[in-house]
C-alpha cells in the first residue's frame, strides 16, 4: 500500500482536483493519495469529485493548515 | 462511470474573465474523467495564441481575394490592435485601458491563482483537445504559426457540432 501526499496548500480551484487526476493515475488500484489543500471549496468539490470519477472517498477532514482528504483508487469495474 | 463522458466548449469570447473560466472548466472536466474540447473562435483565439502581436502572415496562408487596395495594410493594422496571449487579454470590467489587466494580473499572482497560461498547460497534460477555427483565423488575419502549440487542430463548425451532438455538457462562452 502506498499513500502519495500532493501539496496543493495555497492553490485554488481547479488546481486541487487537477493535481489528484494526475496522481491518481500514478498510484495502483486499492492505493491512496493524500490532498492538503486550504481552497474551502473543496469541501464540496473533492465529494463530487470523487462521485463521478469513482474513486473512493476516504476521508475529508479539517486540517491544522486547511483540509486534508484522503482518496483511495478504484478503477471502473473493480 | 461507463462510457467516457464528453464536453465540448466554445470560447467565442476575448476577455480575460471568460477565457479564464472556460480553461477553468476544460480543466476541472478532464480531472473528472471526461473528454474535453475546447474550439475556440473569433477573439476567444486570442486565448490559445502565442504572446504579442502576430508576425506578418505568410502569403500563401492570406485569403485569396484580398480586395481593394490598402487591404493588406488593414490586415496588418488590425493585427496590431489585436494581440494574442492571456498577457494582453482585458477583463471584461474595469478595463482602463490596459491598466485593468494588468492589476487583475497582480491580484491573481498574490492570491496564487492559476494564470491563463498554467490553465491551458495544466488542461494540454490532462488531455484536454484545443481546435482553433479555421474561418475566424483568416478573417481576423491570424497565421497559423501564432497559436499556441497545445492546439493540434484546425476545424469549422462541423467538426464542432459532431463533437457537440456527442457530447454530455455543451457550453458556449
Amino acid at each position: 500500500m502506498e499513500d502519495k501526499i500532493v501539496d496543493c496548500i495555497g492553490l485554488y480551484c481547479p488546481v486541487p482536483i487537477a493535481r489528484a487526476a494526475e496522481e491518481i493515475k500514478k498510484v495502483a488500484d486499492g492505493d491512496t493519495v493524500t490532498i492538503l489543500a486550504d481552497d474551502p471549496g473543496v469541501e464540496n468539490d473533492f465529494p463530487n469529485w470523487c462521485r463521478v470519477t469513482g474513486h473512493e472517498l476516504v476521508s475529508l477532514e479539517k486540517a491544522e493548515e486547511g483540509y486534508r482528504i484522503v482518496i483511495k483508487k478504484r478503477s471502473p469495474g473493480s | 462511470m461507463g462510457e467516457k463522458k464528453k464536453m465540448a466548449l466554445v470560447l467565442c469570447a476575448g476577455e480575460l474573465d471568460r477565457a479564464l473560466a472556460c480553461m477553468n472548466i476544460a480543466v476541472g472536466g478532464a480531472s473528472m474523467g471526461m473528454a474535453v474540447t475546447v474550439f475556440c473562435t473569433f477573439f476567444g483565439l486570442n486565448a490559445v495564441r502565442k504572446d504579442g502581436v502576430a508576425p506578418r502572415p505568410k502569403r500563401e496562408e492570406e485569403p485569396k481575394r484580398v480586395g481593394l487596395f490598402g487591404a493588406r495594410a488593414l490586415r496588418r493594422a488590425f493585427a496590431r490592435l489585436n494581440p494574442g496571449g492571456g498577457k494582453y487579454m482585458n477583463p471584461s470590467r474595469f478595463s482602463f485601458g490596459g491598466l485593468g489587466r494588468r492589476l487583475m494580473a497582480r491580484l491573481m499572482r498574490d492570491a496564487r491563482t492559476a494564470n491563463l497560461d498554467e490553465l491551458i498547460e495544466l488542461g494540454s497534460s490532462l488531455g484536454v483537445k484545443f481546435v482553433a477555427c479555421t474561418t475566424s483565423l483568416d478573417a481576423l488575419g491570424i497565421p497559423r504559426d501564432s497559436l499556441r502549440p497545445e492546439v493540434k487542430e484546425l476545424a469549422g463548425v462541423a467538426s464542432f457540432l459532431a463533437e457537440a451532438l456527442e457530447s454530455d455538457v455543451q457550453l458556449f462562452i
